[in-house]
């Protein structure tokens, strides 16, 4: 059993401040370490204890090791908690927490090494006989792992070994652009993930993306929270998630979640992770690779089933054992989560930064946000603001949930994908649960924003106009006599 | 006064002038619109264009206008005349030397997206260093000098790709 | 205040017809003004565009305030003369809102004769910027001319108010505290280069801006050197470099663009003080003027009529009104500036003489505007008159008036003759602003007289000659004289010759001196020395 009397949050934004909400549920002191963009940040003023941290950039600074261990030591925090992204999947960060007499909260070291790693994931699976989508990985150099990659033949996928997140990976259509496809992602790779390895797998068109929740404990112990299905993505990114999947019967659902539970047993995984899996249309579906950390998308899980994830990885962490069996779990309603961005999808999506002036989320929704109104969004980060969690007994009922809590979720001083959301969620395609990955691409046309009628501008236009200083300062208007005489030539 | 206004990736040309109570608002060539924009508390505001009303939220900063209204999200930008006039005619599309001076950073290269206030450029002259940023967001078309490189006084030190825009109504 | 009771009876046949001659002469003049503004042969507006170049009159429009109004003067100046070769005298003036500011714009018009000064474009320029100067107003210049039209250079060049004086107005404009901006568009050679430079402000624009005191071809016959415009004086070289000028733009929308927001940190001017009210509509139609205007410029008519759908809802305190009766005069408030009236209802006789002097008394002690309604043929003239005084009584009407302080405005609404003119503030008599009516007529006698003894006297000196004439030849004498005569008594000839500041529609007259006020009360007055009075 370790003790944990204080955690150090290792992250910032919505996670953080959703970690430190539970840890004080739990009674347990929380820290978090921040870098000075963050300083006016939620997370900031809900930790009981900040330690600032420095870098050459804001992301540098989350993911210099260094900084979290020496924020522990400094603060006497026995336990991390790294959170999503930054260094929740990186084992040699593992290892040194450990070797520090810090616990932390997630799997072994040796575990990442082992299924965290894209590449040790895949042979891990062949070797156990879980089903995989033909590949190639990067173990014999680059001109050999090209020639592979050309022998799977297009449309390839390739990603990067060490990253996540949909972060390093590029789809190759056409058979000449692998060479200049393979190198430049191999580049991104070293730079972003530390890691230059690659691996490439054959792409299937418009696949659904399928993951599993799963819980183990130090005890052997492992079960499954249900599957989350987030086809809905753009670049790799994950825009729109759901629990249950639209399209699994209660058939699919248990074989699927089986043999993700398969998987972690196999792997001998501890504390909460997520196994992806890409199907095809027609029920096949085959390992994608396995996040050994808390997903982003976690609350809708939480939601249908009444647990606290965050919770139980702590519990996990403690040495204690599930508190749920695989019969406990229930599966209620229907959950949807959107990605609430600040970017610009009239503009190419591009990232939107500024101060959020008015920032307030619709009422009756689970609203995961780490931003306080009046803060700046900078684009030192990526550009998540928020998630909005609906819930409701019927899918249909969360969809309408969802649309509102975009409608009526009022954020003023960045532009944000509100909009988009509410027009994936309304699209017929969406709502007759035919999703896959392709579907953002699919109906790119239906998806942009219809044009203002000429009435609608008029509005916009007089309101923008009106309230700007060139128009009504009375400093620059003209005098009374010549207004009341208007355009007038003799 | 007479404006140009950005929405999305077009700009508008909008006067509009104080008449007694209300504004007249002329969009591009269109017909004159009797308007007024009360306010109601905090974002509230109520935009009246001959009489019929519509409720929307109104938060301004400098220069842009967010603008909730109709279910949407709209930001718009009321453009400086003369910096409107001068991106036009793309004097806003370079950057020259104040002086001459010496090239001593480069730190992006052509076809490298940059975001306004990021440094570009650091140069050396009458023993001062000055930074260069970004006076815009855009794509960098070209950096003329090596680090190391000699100039002149109004050589073209860096380019940015000539930005697209859509005339909206005009008239 | 009362309303003026109209009696005008809009179905009469005399308003009817009266109505249908004036609308064809005001078509006349809205077609004359149209072709002098606009009418111009396609090779200018192609010479225009080929050289990126805007119209004059669309510089205009972007530089001034979206929705207010621009009174322009002198839109027919040089119609009778250079054979209609030189509409609007190939200068534009007026005076507009920039940015919230009373301005007086100056603009070359370069689609005539590519903007070079003609005589009486000096003279316009001159008459615009007197009055940025005596009404205290900022002045934009929109600089682009050929220079002088050399030809008549004698005409342009050495006197007293030709091209210099602009340069000297200039230099007094900056002493009186008055902001400047010069857009250079075109060329400023040689004299005219001093127009940007004298200025407070001075935009160039890149690759058609040009100030030098010599012209590359000059420079080339002078010394041999060889060098474009753009290296000699362009926008880089006088801005960069000399100094000369003070912005260098790349078009002439930014460069308008920066003199709108020059004009935007000109000072708010304190208007000086007179009394104003909210403004209210005439309550009588201005249109219906047309029908109160007589065909015959002879046939009298009743002047009330006119100020009734003049002045604000038609409210007018009449001064004395049982003496004097030839001459009205009264307090009225024109688009909220109330203001005293002097208007005609016939001949000047001493009484009427009298009471225009102690009306024009009242008001300059209080300090009301004066607006003069011109159509007067004269003082009376005969024994008992002259033994009454009335030379010494009219003597005593011009004395007060041409001493007045406060602003006098002049519109001739119909004839203006003689001593009547000058006691009636006509343009020697330095109002701030003077404007006619299309019919009106102005000389120094009526034609009918001035043909007879003009006649007369020719027949006179023929006979000294051992000459007679037949009747028919007499007949013609006295035709050929009449016409030379009404030729240059019309309108359209005193507004060529720039004896007024522009024909206006009798329906604008309240808007051009609501205006026109408004623009005059920028120089603040105070009382002088009046002159002494012949008792």
């Amino acid at each position: 059993m370790a003790q944990i009397e204080k955690v150090l949050v290792a992250n910032r934004g919505e996670i953080a401040v959703r970690i430190i909400r539970t840890l004080k549920k739990m009674g347990i002191a929380s820290v978090v370490v921040y870098h000075t963009v963050d300083s006016d940040s939620i997370a900031v003023q809900e930790a009981d204890e900040t330690v600032e941290i420095f870098g050459p950039t804001p992301v540098a600074a989350y993911i210099d090791q260094d900084n979290i261990i020496n924020a522990c030591y400094q603060t006497g925090a026995d336990a991390i908690h790294p959170g999503y992204g930054f260094v929740s999947e990186n084992a040699d960060f593992v290892r040194r927490v450990k070797a520090g007499g810090i616990t932390f909260i997630g799997p072994e070291a040796e575990t990442i090494d082992l299924i965290g790693n894209k590449v040790g994931a895949r042979s891990f699976c062949i070797d156990n006989n879980h089903p995989i989508a033909p590949s190639v990985t990067d173990e014999c150099g680059m001109e050999l792992f090209i020639e592979h990659a050309k022998g799977l033949g297009t449309p390839l996928l390739i990603k990067a070994a060490a990253g996540g997140g949909g972060k390093g990976m590029h789809i190759v259509r056409d058979d000449s652009d692998i060479d200049t496809a393979i190198k430049l992602a191999s580049t991104e790779a070293l730079r972003s993930f530390g890691d230059s390895r690659l691996y490439v797998e054959r792409y299937i068109d418009n696949p659904r993306h399928i993951e599993v929740q799963v819980l183990a404990d130090h005890h052997g112990n492992v079960i499954h929270l249900g599957e989350r299905e987030c086809s809905i993505q753009r670049r790799f990114q994950k825009v729109v998630e759901e629990a249950p999947s639209p399209t699994i019967d209660a058939d699919l659902r248990k074989r699927i979640c089986n043999t993700a539970v398969g998987i972690a047993k196999s792997a001998n995984y501890r504390n909460a992770g997520t196994v992806e899996f890409i199907m095809e249309p027609g029920g096949k579906f085959y390992f994608l690779e396995m996040n050994t950390r808390i997903q982003v998308e976690h609350p809708i899980t939480e939601v249908i089933t009444g647990i606290d994830i965050v919770e139980q990885q702590i519990r996990v962490a403690r040495g204690e054992k599930l508190s749920h069996s695989q019969s406990d779990i229930k599966l209620n309603g229907h959950a949807i989560e959107v990605r609430l961005y600040a970017e610009d999808p009239d503009n190419d999506f591009a990232p939107s930064t500024g101060p959020l002036l008015v920032y307030r989320p619709a009422p009756d929704i689970r609203f995961d946000n780490g931003f306080n109104e009046g803060q700046v969004v900078t684009s030192a980060f990526d550009p998540m603001l928020a998630k909005i969690v609906v819930h409701a007994d019927s899918r249909e009922e969360a969809i309408k949930k969802a649309v509102k809590g975009c409608e009526q979720t009022l954020v003023m001083g960045v532009t944000t994908n509100a909009d988009f959301l509410i027009r994936v969620l309304n699209h017929p395609a969406f709502i007759a649960g035919r999703t896959h990955t392709g579907f953002i691409d699919e109906y790119k046309e239906a998806l942009m924003s219809p044009e203002l009628t000429s009435d609608e501008l008029q509005v916009l236009l007089t309101a923008a106009a009106l309230s700007n200083r060139a128009f009504n300062d009375p400093e620059f208007a003209a005098p009374e006599l010549h207004a009341n005489i208007g355009n007038w030539r003799n | 006064m007479r404006r140009e206004i950005a929405l999305g990736k077009r700009f508008y040309t909008v006067s509009a002038h104080r008449h007694g109570e209300n504004y007249i608002t002329i969009i591009g060539g269109n017909a004159a619109l009797s308007t007024r924009l009360e306010h109601v508390e905090g974002e509230n505001y109520i935009v009246i264009i001959y009489g019929t009303a519509t409720s929307i939220k109104l938060i301004t900063h400098g220069e842009r206008s967010f603008i909730h209204a109709f279910g949407r999200n709209f930001e718009l930008d009321v453009i400086d005349p003369v910096d409107r006039a001068a991106e036009k005619s793309g004097s806003s599309n370079v950057v020259k030397a104040p002086m001459p001076g010496l090239m001593v950073e480069v730190n992006v290269q052509p076809g490298q997206q940059v975001t306004e206030g990021d440094p570009l450029l650091s140069i050396e002259s009458m023993k001062m260093m000055i930074a260069i940023k970004a006076w815009r967001d855009g794509e960098i078309e070209v950096v003329n000098y090596a680090e190391g490189d000699t100039f002149d006084k109004n050589a073209v030190l860096v380019a940015m790709v000539e930005e697209e825009a859509e005339e909206g109504e005009k008239g | 205040m009362r309303r003026i009771k109209s009696s005008l009876d809009k179905n009469s046949a005399e308003f009817l017809a009266n109505q249908a001659h004036n609308n064809d002469l005001l078509a006349q003049f809205r077609q004359r003004q149209y072709d002098a503004r606009y009418k111009r042969a396609e090779r200018d507006f192609e010479r225009l565009r080929k050289q990126k170049k805007l119209t004059p009159r669309d510089r205009i429009e972007l530089l001034l305030d979206p929705g207010t109004p621009f009174m322009e003067i002198s839109s027919l100046r040089a119609c009778e003369d250079y054979d209609g070769q030189v509409p609007g005298a190939g200068v534009i003036g007026g005076i507009g809102i920039v940015n919230g500011r009373e301005v007086v714009v100056h603009a070359s018009d370069s689609t005539v004769k590519a903007g070079a000064w003609y005589p009486k474009t000096v003279e316009k320029s001159v008459r615009i910027q007197e009055i940025a100067l005596e009404n205290h107003l900022p002045i934009i210049h929109l600089v682009d001319s050929a220079g002088a039209f050399l030809p008549l250079q004698s005409e342009i060049f050495p006197g007293h108010k030709m091209g210099g004086h602009l340069f000297y107005q200039q230099c007094k404009l900056s002493a009186a505290g008055i902001p400047q901006v010069a857009v250079v568009l075109g060329h400023c050679t040689a004299g005219a280069a001093y127009i940007p430079t004298l200025c407070d402000y001075s935009i160039m624009v890149r690759g058609t801006g040009g100030v030098f005191l010599g012209g590359p071809p000059l420079v080339k016959a002078a010394t041999g050197e060889d060098v474009t415009a753009e290296e000699l004086g362009g926008a880089d070289v006088q801005c960069g470099i000399s100094g000369t000028a003070d912005y260098a733009v790349d078009s002439e929308q930014e460069g308008l663009a920066l003199a709108r927001e020059l004009a935007g940190t000109f000072r708010r001017i304190k208007k000086a003080d007179v009394d104003n009210r909210e403004p209210e509509e005439p309550y009588y139609d201005p249109e219906e003027l047309l029908g109160v205007i007589p065909r015959n410029t002879n046939t009298q008519f009743d002047m009330r009529e006119v100020i009734a759908r003049i002045v604000d809802g038609s409210r007018f305190h009449e001064y004395k009104p049982d003496y004097g009766t030839t001459a009205i005069c009264g307090y009225a408030y024109i688009h909220g500036y109330k203001v005293g009236i002097i208007g005609n209802n016939g001949v000047l006789f001493s009484d009427s003489a009298q009471k225009c002097t102690n009306f024009m008394e009242l008001c300059n002690r209080d300090r009301v505007p004066l607006v003069f309604l011109q159509n007067i043929t004269g003082f009376m003239i005969g024994k008992e008159y002259e033994h009454e005084g009335i030379t010494k009584h009219g003597a005593k009407m011009v004395m007060v008036q041409s001493n007045l302080d406060v602003p006098k405005f002049t519109v001739i609404v119909n004839g203006s003759y003689g001593a009547g003119n000058f006691a009636m503030c006509g343009r020697a008599y330095e109002p701030r602003f003077l404007f006619t009516w299309p019919q009106s007529r102005i000389s120094v006698m009526g034609i009918e007289q001035a043909a007879k003894t003009l006649t007369q006297i020719r027949i006179a000196s023929l006979k000294k000659q051992g000459k007679t004439l037949s009747d028919d030849e007499a007949k013609a004498i006295r035709d050929d004289i009449a016409h030379d005569y009404e030729h240059k008594s019309s309108a359209y000839y005193s507004t060529s010759e720039g004896w007024d500041d522009g024909i206006i529609d009798p329906a604008d007259t309240r808007n051009v001196l609501g205006m026109a006020i408004s623009a005059s009360l920028s120089k603040d007055f105070e009382q002088t020395p009046n002159g002494v009075l012949r008792i």
